[in-house]
């Protein structure tokens, strides 16, 4: 627990010594990055503890705090992808950081990552509450960084707003919570509410509509730590205040499941007709949330139905899947970073032939993409392959609902797996192969060590986490446990199980790469003492083929966009060739969110027109007003009078059993 | 390890050899419809040694993801075949879950064949990618459902059980059933094989072409490689199919693999004839068939669920 307050204590003096040194950068930076490291190294002692050795959950006598496996699956995310984000501001902030910029930048980013470690360490709704709001705060001024851009500053508010409406709903489920756990109509409000709340963090489907604009408008780092390590604390949220172990599983499971299944279909669909690097690898994120979602579902309907082959696959799955998705998204997006650095635009259809350039950036990318799009051998398909088993454990041993549930989560996952696939080698290929397509990508800058070496940290974690995986399943026993009530011993040997799984496809993995190399070796003993000359592309025949006759990432997507533009409704502006020598055509293609167009923009537009007829209340007429008041006295007391008899006895006795059952809850004793 | 285990080694070993005659059984049937002769039998053979005997050509464009994707190509589908249970055996490696590893690595070898043809920069490359790439979205999602048919039948959550755990009998029960998720199938393995009516891999114009399109700019060994990388993919995924079509289990293991080879010949036969009376459909109208195979094997399901009473 020390250490924890250690941590905190350690981002707030390096935020606060970063804004006192602000006026000079190098002082400020180096506060800034000290600051968020030992403060990340001193949480890595009791998270690494507890996750991975044999701590057991701690909690502060004076406090509402406390710490136990929950706070560690999703303070761990977040250790990984500050320290690899922290080291890369620097040289990100390069340029920027005039004016002091880089000071506040610093005093932010440390105050951002302290309100994420608190929310993790509270179960006190009200002290959550207080967290959760200043970490939206804090990642606000991130977002808004370059504030003199208005489209940055419309993003920054979109995300703003998007927060505020979010702290609406906890605001009233916290209200609810206050008192008994509820049960029946209620329970499910109150669940309900925390899907709103928690969904608008975590992006679920109709709710994303900040991330898109958010991410492209923040730095890099920024991204990377929203995207990796924010966006998950919703599901912690989810966890830790909504969902209750008695509640109704089955409703928990179809909710999840659906709007995990719109989520990753409808994330994955939307990145591919984006242009923009950065608005890609969030509509991505949205999609991964959906997959994690998908698990957690699956997870709950086994647990409703008994099954703890199900249940186990579907946290299990869950969990490894949202660990993949902090360190792959938090690589993505330090790689755009770069990208923007050396090319200063992040348009797909504008760069190109970067891997010449950036090789180390590119072959990383390269890598992470496919790993992503969860391709074997690397480690992003092993968190999707055990929510695939336990979709297809459901088609085995399931009927009913649940048997239509698998096969779904199943058609949704399969369908997802290819876009993606195809969503992210547009993305490599538009950035990294071919030739520059602008005069911006053809002088891009080489890359900095300073870039690189924090990227490459990503790739290591990567790695790391293939190889623990049997560890982080073998995690998820608690929180099954606490979740549904299937029998703890079972649990344990069907996570043994699974880890057995894992391990397979290990092997199998370092199969793949031996015969990868033993071919790599065939072809060099082939081409011994051959020729090997290059030569221009083969085009038909053509002899000097351009960039501008290459293929550009939006045309990659062409077809599929198209296919699906009834979900998409892609904007295109066409001007097409004229005359006989035609002199100038062009064509953008540009796919603005469909949420936001079709069902937000209108909803808030029918709420103005309303509010707009409610201004006349408004008039400043004070006889208006006090009418107004009286008339509202007047329908409260025939209300209260009509049709609760019973409100106007006083009732003494009901009080003080109200407040013990409130100290009983502050007392934090879920785990 | 057991009898069936090591049946599967030769025919594992068998598989790897012969698969280059499965191409050049369906080219001497599209011969014979066409009145030709026919190149030999053992003329794919020849063309890999040549190609593999010679240097190599690479495009100014291109960095080492175009000189890499043949050999990433080649280790993912050898890896794949380490899980597949050829002829009715047992792959010694087989574990739960694995056809998902087993899909999820030709993904891997696909998009290693999209990236190197995309690492080009030529306008005809990029066109055949895009294209597979979007045809194969649509083509997972029938290959999971068929998947998902196969596991609901057998029960069993491996490729070796998945393949081995139905008989004769499962078609005389629940025939229909089987009818449909075999056509559905075959339509896929038309798909990812870039066959007619999908793609049609003797194309001599470039803009027409999806495989073909996507290693324009290969020659010498990685031609080779790569010709052979999609000979063996061809193989397995027929294999798939007469294992679905033809589930022979006698109880003796030879006249299991016999069964098999000679299925997998009535195979590649079928496809020559299918290729020498269609022709290839517009691009356009792909999606729309793989759309229809989908149906088809959701339909499947759909009267597995309702006329057989489920799980077995």
């Amino acid at each position: 627990m020390k250490l924890l307050y250690a941590a905190n204590l350690l981002f707030m003096c390096g935020g606060f010594l970063a804004l006192w040194t602000r006026r000079e950068n190098f002082l400020a930076g180096l506060a800034g990055c000290l600051g968020v490291l030992s403060g990340c190294i001193c949480l890595l002692v009791p998270v690494a503890g507890i996750f991975f050795g044999s701590a057991g959950p701690v909690s502060s006598k004076m406090l509402p705090f406390s710490f136990d496996l929950l706070s560690a699956i999703f303070l761990l995310p977040v250790v990984m992808v500050a320290i690899p984000a922290a080291l890369f501001s620097p040289c990100y902030l390069k340029g920027h950081d005039t004016n002091g910029k880089g000071g506040v930048y610093w005093f932010f980013f440390n105050m951002t990552l302290a309100s994420m470690t608190l929310v993790t360490l509270t179960p006190n709704p009200l002290f959550f509450l207080v967290a959760w709001e200043m970490m939206g705060l804090m990642s606000f001024a991130l977002v808004a960084f370059e504030y003199k851009s208005a489209e940055t500053m419309r993003a920054a508010r979109t995300y703003l707003y998007a927060c505020h409406a979010g702290a609406a709903f906890l605001i009233l489920l916290i209200v609810l919570l206050d008192g008994d756990p509820l049960t029946g109509i209620m329970g499910l409000t109150v669940f309900f509410l925390g899907l709103a709340g928690f969904g608008l963090k975590i992006g679920l489907f109709p709710l994303h509509v900040w991330l898109p604009e958010a991410h492209p408008a923040a730095p890099a780092p920024v991204s990377a730590l929203m995207s990796g390590a924010m966006l998950n604390l919703g599901f912690y949220g989810l966890m830790r205040l909504v969902i209750q172990p008695s509640g109704p599983l089955e409703v928990y499971g179809w909710c999840f499941l659906t709007l995990g299944a719109i989520g990753a279909l409808g994330g994955i669909l939307f990145a591919a007709g984006q242009d923009n690097l950065k608005r890609l690898l969030a509509y991505s994120s949205i999609e991964n949330m959906g997959v994690i979602a998908l698990g957690l579902g699956l997870g709950f309907l086994g647990g409703a139905d008994d099954d703890v082959i199900i249940a186990s696959l579907g946290f299990s799955g869950a969990i490894l899947h949202l660990f993949n998705h902090a360190v792959l998204k938090g690589g993505l997006f330090l790689c755009a970073g770069s990208v923007y650095k050396a090319a200063d635009t992040l348009r797909m259809d504008r760069l190109g032939g970067l891997l010449k350039r950036m090789p180390w950036t590119g072959t990383l990318f390269t890598l992470f993409s496919l790993s992503i799009s969860a391709l074997p051998p690397f480690n992003g398909f092993l968190g999707e392959f055990l929510i695939y088993l336990a979709a297809f454990t459901g088609i085995v041993t399931a009927t009913g609902p649940m048997f239509a549930a698998s096969l779904f989560c199943i058609l949704v996952l399969a369908l997802t797996g290819g876009i993606a696939a195809g969503v992210f080698v547009k993305a490599v290929s538009a950035v990294f192969l071919g030739e520059p397509r602008s005069p911006e990508a053809a002088d891009a800058k080489s890359e900095k060590p300073g870039m690189v070496i924090p990227i490459g940290i990503f790739a290591i974690l990567c790695l790391a986490i293939a190889l623990w995986s049997p560890a982080i399943c073998q995690n998820a026993s608690p929180l099954i446990r606490y979740f549904t009530d299937l029998p703890p011993e079972d649990i344990n040997s069907q996570l043994i199980t699974i880890s057995g799984y894992l391990n397979k496809i290990g092997i199998l993995s370092c199969a793949a790469l031996v015969l990868f190399g033993l071919a790599a070796l065939f072809r060099a003993f082939l081409s011994r003492g051959r020729e090997e000359r290059t030569e221009g592309t083969w085009d038909c025949g053509y002899a000097a083929p351009d960039a501008r006759m290459e293929y550009t990432g939006s045309a990659f997507v062409q077809p599929t966009v198209d296919f699906f533009s009834f979900l998409l409704h892609s904007v295109k502006r066409v001007r097409k060739p004229e005359k006989l020598f035609p002199e100038e055509a062009s064509l953008e293609v540009e796919t603005p969110d469909g949420a936001g167009r079709f069902l937000w923009d209108p909803l808030f537009r029918l709420t103005g027109k309303i509010s707009d007829k409610v201004r006349i209340l408004q008039s400043g007429y004070l006889h208006l007003y006090i009418l107004v008041m009286i008339v509202a006295l007047i329908l409260m007391l025939v209300w209260g009078f009509a049709f609760h008899p019973e409100t106007s006895v006083p009732g003494t006795s009901e009080d003080n059993g109200y407040l013990e059952v409130q100290t009983a809850q502050a007392g934090g004793d879920r785990s | 390890m057991s009898q069936s285990q090591s049946v599967w080694i030769i025919c594992f070993l068998l598989s790897l050899v012969l698969c280059p005659l499965f191409p050049a059984v369906i080219n001497r049937t599209k011969a014979f419809f066409a009145g030709r002769h026919g190149p030999r039998y053992l003329q794919v053979y020849y063309d890999i040694f040549k190609l593999l005997r010679k240097g190599s050509v690479y495009s100014r464009t291109a960095t080492d993801v175009l000189r890499l994707a043949p050999m990433a190509v080649l280790g993912a589908l050898l890896t794949a075949a380490l899980l597949f249970p050829f002829g009715m055996t047992e792959s010694p490696l087989a574990f739960c879950g694995d056809f998902i590893l087993f899909f999820y690595l030709l993904g891997l070898a696909r998009v290693m064949l999209v990236l190197g043809a995309l690492d080009t920069g030529s306008s005809f490359e990029g066109m055949g990618s895009s294209r597979e790439m979007q045809f194969s979205a649509f083509a997972e999602a029938v290959i999971f459902c068929i998947l998902a048919f196969l596991v609901l039948l057998t029960g069993r959550l491996h490729l070796t059980g998945v393949l081995n755990g139905f008989d004769v009998g499962a078609w005389i029960v629940s025939g229909t059933s089987m009818l449909f998720v075999a056509g559905a199938f075959f339509l896929v393995m038309l798909t990812e094989a870039c066959r007619v009516p999908f793609d049609d891999p003797e194309t001599h114009l470039e803009l027409t072409m999806i495989h073909e399109a996507m290693i324009l700019d290969y020659g010498g060994p990685d031609l080779g490689i790569i010709l052979y990388s999609s000979y063996l993919k061809l193989w397995m995924l027929a294999s798939f199919f007469v294992m679905l079509v033809l589930p022979v289990s006698s109880g003796d293991i030879l006249s299991n693999v016999l069964a098999y080879f000679s299925g997998m010949m009535l195979t590649a036969v079928g496809i020559g004839v299918l290729e020498s009376i269609m022709a290839r459909f517009r691009f356009l109208k792909i999606p729309q068939l793989l759309i229809g195979a989908f149906c088809i094997a959701l339909a499947g399901i759909i009267l597995m669920l309702v006329f057989d009473g489920g799980v077995q």
